[in-house]
């Protein structure tokens, strides 16, 4: 193990260690897929490194108890992956998995909605109950996250990102986080009731006019997040309505909740 | 520095608790299928040191706690993809809380951070064992001997990296030595851990 010359075998100890940048990490990984006396190698090291948690080991407070027993019932377990074994953190199969009877929006719908979207919204809870979360730890919760979920990240971290809240008639409650900058804006609910079957709930930008135009939908979930659709430009604020299924184009109800941005 | 094990050296660890491998196997087998209650036992059987080593790494506390949660979540959408071939359930979680927690130190800090994070970690693990179930107080000490067994300078690499967060390049910056001594050092004090542990993948 002293050979000066670069052996890949050698790195099984800082990659069980996490101590390759990730770069690597992947460089490692590849090599990996083909040697199994290193696979084994590494398994066994892995061992013994979170053997190490034992003497750090900490009784967090009773609040993480009751955080992490509520964001699991907002995320869904991902299915097995057949055959392929997975290193815990890579990168995770898209699982687009239809429950019967549901139409499309809905679908698409019940895919958008891992742990990130939970991290974004207890974070924006804490940002609405006056506690300051920095914009980094804010994009840290987002480090996995989908295509939505990277607007969603691009919105709510950036420097001039500002955050409305308001109260929902029915129950719950919504905040906006909106970039003036970027035009984008980021709608946030808490604790909303599910919108009654055939019905969903659209997202509207208003103008200052009081002219509406959609900005997509309130996805379901206990907390759920969503990248609004369209340019803010002069919308003075956000509003959502009860619309049949697949939306429309005008609002045909009264909003439940507007918040001005 | 040496570490010396505060209690006379326990014999294995008793069943129960996270020291039933089993038990977490079959946890997260059911955790795969939604079942909710098995994860809260899983949480409960394992909490402090996942919480504990998010602290050791990123010590805010409140970051901590937020790595814990994530890592939490993250468990639980991956329970189906655990492999009980591939090691244990206990370790699988707790790669899951490292790799979070020192992606959150790396990216997260300042310069003057890590200045003081190397400064909190350089003389090694410390081993503020504050309030843990019995059979984590006999693996502790476990632990602690086995660490014994590793020379000074793989107990600092190992430590740095794992408590510190640090990359291995790091690591050879702050002990000026070359990369490939700090990937032997690392290596070698691994195995000599795992053999002093008796730990088989």
């Amino acid at each position: 193990m002293t050979s000066g010359t670069p052996d890949v075998h050698a790195l099984s100890g800082a990659y069980a260690l996490d101590a390759l940048t990730p770069d690597e990490a992947r460089a490692f990984e590849q090599h990996l897929a083909t040697c199994e006396a290193c696979r084994d190698e590494v398994a066994s090291l892995r061992e013994a490194a979170s053997a190490l948690a034992e003497p750090v080991a900490d009784a967090p407070p009773a609040r993480l108890r009751d955080n992490v027993l509520a964001g699991i019932t907002q995320v869904r377990p991902l299915p097995p992956v057949g055959g392929t074994p997975e290193e815990p953190g890579e990168p995770e199969q898209a699982a687009p998995q239809r429950t019967d009877g549901t139409d499309e929006l809905a679908a698409r719908r019940k895919r958008r909605a891992p742990a990130w979207l939970v991290a974004v919204a207890a974070a924006l809870a804490l940002l609405a109950g006056g506690a300051v979360v920095r914009s980094v730890q804010l994009s840290q919760q987002l480090d996995s996250v989908t295509a939505s979920g990277a607007d969603i990240a691009q919105v709510v971290t950036a420097p001039d990102a500002t955050t409305s809240t308001a109260e929902v008639s029915g129950g719950g409650r919504a905040a906006v986080v909106s970039s003036a900058a970027l035009g984008r804006a980021v709608l946030v609910t808490d604790g909303m009731p599910a919108a009654p079957a055939g019905k969903v709930w659209q997202v509207w930008y208003i103008g200052d006019d009081g002219g509406a135009s959609s900005a997509g939908f309130v996805p379901d979930g206990q907390r759920a997040a969503v990248a609004l659709q369209g340019d803010l430009g002069t919308a003075g604020a956000v509003g959502v309505t009860l619309e049949p299924a697949g939306g429309s184009q005008q609002p045909t109800t009264e909003p439940v909740v507007a918040i001005t941005v | 520095m040496p570490v010396h094990p505060v209690a006379p050296p326990p014999p294995e660890p008793s069943g129960g608790g996270a020291s039933d491998p089993q038990r977490l196997v079959a946890l997260l087998a059911r955790s795969s299928r939604g079942d909710e209650q098995a994860f809260a036992e899983l949480y409960d059987l394992t909490a402090s040191r996942v919480h504990g080593l998010a602290r050791r790494v990123v010590r805010d506390p409140a970051q901590a706690e937020e790595v814990a949660q994530e890592a939490y979540l993250e468990i639980w959408r991956q329970s189906a993809r655990f492999d009980a071939a591939r090691g244990s359930a206990l370790a699988w979680m707790l790669t899951i809380v490292h790799r979070r927690a020192v992606d959150r130190v790396r990216s997260a800090e300042s310069a003057q951070e890590r200045d003081q994070r190397y400064a909190a970690v350089g003389d090694g693990p410390e081993y503020d064992v504050v309030d843990e179930e019995v059979t984590t107080r006999m693996e502790s000490a476990r632990v602690r001997r086995a660490l014994d067994s590793l020379t000074e300078v793989q107990r600092e690499a190992v430590a740095l990296a794992y408590y510190g967060g640090y990359t291995h390049r790091e690591v050879a910056d702050l002990l000026d030595v070359p990369l490939g001594t700090v990937k032997t050092r690392m290596r070698d004090g691994l195995i000599r851990l795992r053999d002093a542990l008796g730990v088989e993948a």
